[in-house]
């Protein structure tokens, strides 16, 4: 029997410190103590970048400070005149950034070009309309005036700074502040899945909607309503992130976790038009500037096999009020954004959903109804699938709203239900997004009086209200009468249709509807 | 500098490594630390390896004999990708069963992994008992990587590969576009939510192979491990919350990348968290004699040329061809494609009102690009069609929660049961055996295949559903203009119907913004 040989892939590259480009970038010390001692190793001061490096980097520099430093008295003046005795989870939304956005884009369908619950500055040089501007390259514009920006601002700062050797200062703490812009920005979508309430569960009205009028942009949205489990396990990997970022030591895992997850959360967007995806692909960005410094010592590791280190610069904090700042300023950032903003989005989730109505329905209503008898104008209309008056079924919620369904295609208010509205009539997540004859009706119910009013809910036909006189025979029967939105008198008799849901049912987890 | 010793008795190199620069400690952790460098390994490292060398063995080669009776039963002469698909992407050791809830969906369908444990574990101590000389096993460490190398690999790309052509998750149809949200099982929700956005699933199609083919290189197997792991334990959560039922297949890939990943962990760990200088070393078998060689190659371009190039053509011609296989391809009615409502219904003469608690008289019908035909009716249950692998209990299937262990394997797929699937299908009845329209959806659309005689202008209809195949219809049609089809003839209960239908032109907001069912590449 032959014996084999065994071939290692070592190299040993002991002159490796002066050929490669790395080095250049930082010390090889981790102690400064030894830096002085030896002459021979490359110290701070004698480390040189190269030109182009340098520009490179002014332009970096100068783009992502645009992007993360918030540039708006508003978002300072937020700090001081919040109610802090009577925080809500939208004040953390104004708190934890600001974009930067002086190109502002004629929004066409509300609800787009959402940045992730970060406060719109209000600073405004332009306004354009662009065919894809909504949902598509356009959009990105801002991130364009940036650059432009950063190249102009790096062609003044080179002519006015000729004697910095290199920037590795600045490099690192430009590091440093484009992890937390990611982990400060990522609370509020973290803690509304972590405890579900960015995607709540769905409304009976949803549910009796036919599949083909939900826009994909809806259907977006509500895919992780139906399966909490998976919504928190999405929040928990969000969470991960921003724990991995917080950490110098961990910083790389939590900028390459963020650039693939929520990267490809970026491509969903744009496959979805969800309308979100200016938020997620900055941590494509801002991920993969943290994540570029690694990369060739991990290639030259991984894939060729090589001796590698990887001389990181990090800024030394030796004097005691450096310490004092950062421990300072880190622990202010987690008890803000982790516990702070935790607290407030379970708080919500337990006690007002925020984007669930909030006012409680008539009690016991909930259901879905067959409309039996419908009157309008006293005269009786029969059931008919093409009829565009005569209601085909209503379902009422746990809520104060009333959705009924009638032949006809309305116009869609494509906020996907997005945003932090305060009252009920706004929180649109049952409706937004919904084509189709299904219309939904906020309403105020007099129950000494026994009269609804209703308002409609969809932004499209705002002002159409009705007034109905409600009368409740039996645990199953709602009988209404009174004006409908198109002030004629209609006299509707509804009964309890008990329905099983393939959705609900059978499910292994015990998973019920709202 | 470093110095390279070669013991001469063993053949074998031991690196002892001095300092790189002058003034800085003598780096010596790099030799404890990269195990396949080490010329001996210690006792527990080398107990550890034997287990795992059952245990990932066990998980990369097929040991379910009714896989091999599935591979000696195929019909060679038309392989199909599904037939490729099927050898790589599902088998996993499957040597007990369990009919339960728990066992589909939940905790105890992962029963075989402490099961082959076991296995794992006595063989272990047995190999120990034999094998008490050896010093280390870099030889065999480097064989079991390649064997879960290749496993996950090929897997990657067979998923990939569904998805990156839209097989696996067409774009909803006509029907389902008009069923309530709620008849939807969780698990064809998932389906749907990627069916309509064709361009992100060639995207995570995309991501899904090219985890798979980084791994079959030996430079990119880190990423790909990496990717693979990612993707595969994301689908394992996914089947988990979804209730698809697919779990067991995606967590055992998982299982697998991060066993390949393992082996650059600790580098990559040193490199980036305790940022030391490190080196990972590979020991790579060098083949002496040149028929080994020989060998070795051809049998790697074998299995690559097959499950990739080959497997790729595949997929490219049943593309080209209209071969979907969750899709008909017989096309239906000219033009008729769309949404119709019953103007008016006749029963044996008599004309019915529309109700919507009606169960005979039909609410609406659709007509799709192939030839399908639903209609929808109320209160007539049907039995639910399932998808996603067999993990789910078929009619008279035991679902007691027993064990049960066969030698088969996954008696579902590969039992007498799943022979007669895979005996040779018959090519006319392929649109009539595809339930996707109707799997993982509730109850109220019924949907039938029909076969167009268009000279006497006459449909033959059968029921899709496996459970109602006896009911047909025959039904002429006439088509006064084009949004107008009146139908008249024998229903499946015998009784004569004359129908009106009406296409509905209304906007579908789904399809508004343009959403097509394929990217148009032309």
């Amino acid at each position: 029997m032959s014996k084999k040989e065994i071939k290692t892939n070592n190299t040993w590259e002991s002159d490796k410190q002066k050929d490669s480009p790395v080095d250049r970038f930082d010390s090889p010390k981790e102690n400064d103590e030894d830096l002085e001692s030896d002459s021979k190793i490359a110290t701070e001061e004698n480390i040189q970048w190269t030109n182009i490096e340098k520009i490179v980097f002014r332009v970096v520099f100068i783009f992502f400070f645009l992007l993360i430093v918030p540039l708006d008295i508003d978002f300072y003046a937020k700090w001081f005149t919040t109610d802090w005795s009577n925080l809500h989870i939208r004040d953390l939304g104004g708190l934890s950034g600001s974009s930067f956005n002086p190109i502002k884009i004629v929004e066409n369908n509300t609800g787009a070009g959402d940045i992730g619950g970060i406060s719109k500055s209000n600073v405004s040089f332009l306004k354009i309309n662009a065919e894809s501007g909504t949902f598509g390259v356009a959009s990105y514009i801002n991130w364009g005036l940036a650059f432009l920006i950063g190249l102009i601002g790096a062609a003044i700062w080179s002519i006015f700074d000729k004697k910095s050797k290199n920037y590795r200062k600045l490099y690192y703490f430009l590091t440093v502040a484009v992890s937390f812009s990611m982990l400060i920005r990522l609370n509020g979508l973290t803690f509304s899945k972590v405890f579900p309430t960015q995607m709540p569960d769905l409304a009976l009205t949803q549910l009796n909607t036919d599949f083909g009028d939900f826009t994909a942009q809806k259907l977006y949205w509500i895919q992780l309503s139906f399966v909490h489990n998976y919504e928190i396990f999405a929040g928990l990997a969000e969470l991960l992130i921003m724990i991995l970022l917080f950490f110098r030591k961990t910083r790389f895992w939590g900028a390459a976790l963020a650039l693939a997850m929520i990267g490809n959360i970026a491509v969903v967007n744009h496959a979805y038009d969800g309308g979100i995806h200016l938020a997620a692909s900055f941590y494509v960005i801002a991920g993969g500037f943290v994540v570029w410094r690694y990369l060739p010592q991990i290639w030259n590791l991984i894939v060729n096999e090589k001796n590698t280190a990887l001389n990181l610069y990090q800024f030394p904090y030796k004097e005691k009020w450096q310490k004092y700042l950062r421990i300072g300023l880190k622990t202010f950032v987690f008890g803000f954004y982790f516990i702070l903003s935790g607290y407030l989005h379970w708080y919500n989730y337990k006690y007002d959903s925020y984007k669930v109505p909030s006012r409680p329905g008539l009690t016991d209503a909930r259901g879905l109804y067959q409309v039996t008898e419908f009157k309008l104008n006293n005269k009786p209309l029969v059931y008919s699938p093409t009829d565009s008056l005569r209601w085909k079924n209503v379902t009422f919620e746990k809520w104060s709203t009333i959705s009924f369904s009638v032949f006809n295609t309305f116009l869609i208010h494509g906020e996907a239900g997005r945003g932090k509205q305060v009252k009920d009539v706004d929180r649109a997540y049952e409706s937004a997004g919904t084509g189709g004859g299904r219309r939904h009706f906020y309403y105020e119910a007099d129950t000494i009086n026994k009269v609804l009013t209703l308002y409609n809910k969809n932004k499209v036909y705002k002002g159409e209200q009705m007034t109905l006189r409600y009368d409740r025979p039996n645990k199953s029967r709602i009988i209404l009468s009174g004006i409908n939105e198109y002030k004629d008198s209609i006299y509707v008799v509804l009964d309890k249709k008990d329905r099983k849901y393939p959705l609900y049912e059978g499910r292994q987890s015990s998973i019920k509807a709202f | 500098m470093s110095q390279i010793i070669t013991n001469k008795e063993t053949n074998l190199d031991k690196i002892q490594v001095g300092p790189i620069k002058e003034d800085s400690k003598p780096i010596i952790e790099i030799e404890s630390d990269v195990k396949a460098s080490k010329s001996e390994w210690t006792n527990f490292e080398k107990i550890i390896f034997r287990i795992a060398f059952i245990f990932f063995g066990i998980f990369c080669i097929p040991w379910d004999a009714g896989f091999y009776r599935f591979l000696y039963n195929l019909d060679y002469a038309h392989i199909t990708y599904g037939n490729l698909t099927e050898i790589v992407a599902f088998f996993n050791p499957q040597f007990v069963n369990i009919f339960s809830e728990s066992g589909f969906f939940g905790w105890a369908s992962y029963i075989n992994f402490p099961f082959v444990l076991i296995i794992a574990i006595i063989g272990g101590l047995i190999w120990t008992a034999l094998d008490k000389n050896k010093k280390e096993y870099n030889i065999l460490y480097y064989w079991v990587r390649v064997l879960a190398r290749y496993r996950v690999a090929y897997a990657g790309i067979a998923w990939g590969y569904k998805k990156l052509f839209i097989m696996q998750m067409p774009f909803p149809n006509t029907g389902l576009q008009h069923t309530d949200f709620i008849d939807f099982f969780a698990k064809r929700l998932y389906w749907e939510s990627l069916g309509i956005a064709p361009y992100y699933e060639v995207f995570l199609g995309f991501a899904e192979f090219l985890a798979g083919f980084l791994l079959l290189f030996r430079k990119t197997t880190s990423i790909g491990a990496i990717m693979a792991f990612i993707v595969f334990g994301n689908i394992a959560i996914a089947n988990h919350s979804y209730d698809i039922g697919e779990q067991v297949p995606s967590a055992a890939m998982a299982m697998l990348a991060l066993f390949v990943f393992w082996f650059y962990l600790p580098g990559i760990y040193k490199l980036i968290v305790k940022q030391e200088n490190v080196q990972i070393a590979n020991f790579y078998p060098s083949f002496s004699v040149k028929w080994q060689n020989y060998a070795r190659l051809s049998v790697k371009y074998a299995f690559n040329f097959v499950f990739v190039i080959l497997f790729f053509g595949l997929e490219v011609y049943a593309f080209t061809h209209n071969d979907f296989y969750k899709i008909p391809n017989t096309p239906g009615l000219k033009d008729s494609k769309g949404y119709y409502n019953v103007t008016e219904f006749k029963l044996n003469g008599k004309i019915i009102p529309y109700s919507p608690n009606d169960s005979i008289r039909w609410h609406d019908v659709t007509f799709e690009d192939w030839s399908s035909l639903s209609f929808k009716v109320v209160n007539r249950p049907q039995q639910i069609q399932m998808f996603a692998a067999g993990s789910y209990p078929r009619l008279g299937e035991v679902y007691d929660g027993k064990w049960s262990i066969n030698w088969e394997g996954d008696i579902r797929r590969f039992g007498s049961e799943g022979s007669k699937k895979h005996k040779k299908r018959d090519p006319a009845k392929r649109d009539l055996n595809i339930n996707w329209e109707l799997s993982g959806v509730g109850n109220e659309r019924k949907w039938y295949h029909y076969k167009a005689d268009t000279v006497n202008q006459t449909l033959y209809l059968q029921n899709k559903n496996k459970v109602d195949r006896n009911q047909k219809q025959v039904l002429h049609y006439t088509r006064p203009s084009d949004s107008r089809i009146i139908l008249w003839g024998i229903n499946e209960f015998k009784d004569s119907i004359y129908v009106i239908l009406d296409k509905e032109n209304s906007i579908v907001p789904l399809l508004k913004d343009g959403r097509k069912p394929v990217p148009e590449f032309k």
